[in-house]
């Protein structure tokens, strides 16, 4: 499994949006776990915890987007990333 | 500048508005925040259900024309520093900013929104017992991956994904953490944890601070003291979440979890209430509903 993980720089999005890419990324083909949440400290923990923390990742500021792809293989990890940023219209 | 006082439109402001010179926080659909150099949080919004204690409700306001605030005793002036508008725009206001690129509101000629939750006597033992049976009657309004799991244990099993375990274990320990009194320890696992803008524990804290507010009013204690400190624990880095943790902290709270408990109290129309509370956000609604209801539940401070 590879974790890939990027930061969205200050950018909010309202939670349902948030909710309906967290969900349409875990379903996609080969990934085992992902999150996208906000970059507290707090949510960091977790992450860590989960085995989603990417060093990308651990600088983020409590005010950027974070997203976390655990999947089968980095080039699977990358397309997820790259769809929920496309699902954000980032 | 010219001014204009245009009340065509129905203009209700929040009770405890901050004044300032606001510039964009952030921008959904139907609310716009600003941000103040004291990192005061307004808002604007054209939905009734949305209004806060810090908030303007402008029905048919074409929030996208709108990128500042001015807010003083008197007035709100909202502007439009774009001033490259013309007649051709797709984003024409039915609230017009005039040719200037403002609209100025006279603050005492608006309707107010009293954000307070006020209880009454009739509220007492029996409305507890009413509370505390939302989630049995109702589990199946709660959306799936909301924080109801801390109210009915079973529901945890749902948890898929390591992130939603990992929470789910973190809020578990907070609710322990919680009915044992080690509210600074609670407040600390719970704080800016979870999905969402509004992280799912702020949203739980908040409903604890507000359920603390009906202990307060059932026991006759005085519990301010315990709100202050848990708010202060609870305060991050998102500007958004301070700002509703300071109106629960304080007793107000979102037009929509007033109507729900007024509806609750009266007993009519509760499942229509719930389910507009619960549509609130992705789970914010249900987060803010759990955390009232295991305060209440669990006779928090008292």
């Amino acid at each position: 499994m590879t974790v890939l993980g990027t930061v969205l720089k200050g950018a909010y999005y309202d939670s349902v949006t948030l909710m309906i890419v967290s969900k349409q990324i875990n379903e996609l083909e080969g990934v085992a776990d992902s999150a996208v949440v906000m970059g507290s400290s707090e949510n960091k923990d977790i992450l860590e915890a989960a085995g989603l923390m990417t060093p990308a990742l651990s600088s983020s500021a409590g005010t950027d987007l974070l997203i976390s792809v655990k999947a089968r293989s980095e080039e699977l990890a990358r397309q997820a990333i790259g769809q929920a940023e496309t699902l954000l219209g980032s | 500048m010219e001014q204009t006082d245009d009340h065509k439109h129905v203009i209700v402001l929040g009770d405890n508005l901050p004044e300032g010179c606001f510039r964009i926080h952030s921008r959904f659909r139907d609310v716009v925040n600003f941000v103040n150099a004291r990192n005061d949080i307004a808002f604007m919004t054209t939905d009734p259900d949305k209004m806060a204690a810090n908030g303007i409700c402008i029905n048919g306001a074409a929030l996208t024309d709108i990128d500042a605030l001015c807010i003083d005793h008197g007035f709100i002036t909202a502007c439009n520093n774009k001033n490259d508008r013309n007649s051709s725009s797709p984003m024409a206001p039915p609230m017009p900013l005039n040719a200037a690129g403002y609209q100025k509101i006279d603050r005492n000629r608006a309707a107010i929104f009293n954000s307070t939750l006020c209880y009454h006597q009739t509220m007492a033992a029996g409305f507890k017992k009413t509370i505390v049976e939302i989630p049995d009657k109702y589990a199946a309004l709660f959306p799936s991956g909301s924080m109801l799991f801390v109210l009915m244990p079973g529901k945890a099993a749902g948890c898929k994904g390591g992130f939603d375990t990992h929470f789910a274990n973190r809020v578990c320990e907070a609710a322990d953490c919680l009915v044992r009194g080690h509210f600074a320890r609670a407040t600390g696992l719970l704080k800016s944890s979870g999905r969402g803008l509004s992280p799912a524990g702020d949203d739980f804290i908040a409903g604890l601070l507000l359920g603390l507010h009906y202990n307060a009013f059932l026991s006759g204690k005085n519990l301010q003291g315990l709100a202050d400190n848990i708010y202060k624990e609870a305060l991050g880095t998102n500007l958004l979440v301070n700002a509703f943790l300071l109106q629960a902290k304080e007793n107000r709270c979102v037009a929509l979890f007033k109507n729900f408990v007024f509806s609750l109290s009266q007993n009519k129309q509760v499942p229509a209430g719930l389910k507009k509370l619960l549509a609130m956000g992705a789970t914010s609604g249900a987060d803010l509903l759990s955390g009232y209801i295991f305060s209440v539940k669990h006779n928090l401070g008292i």
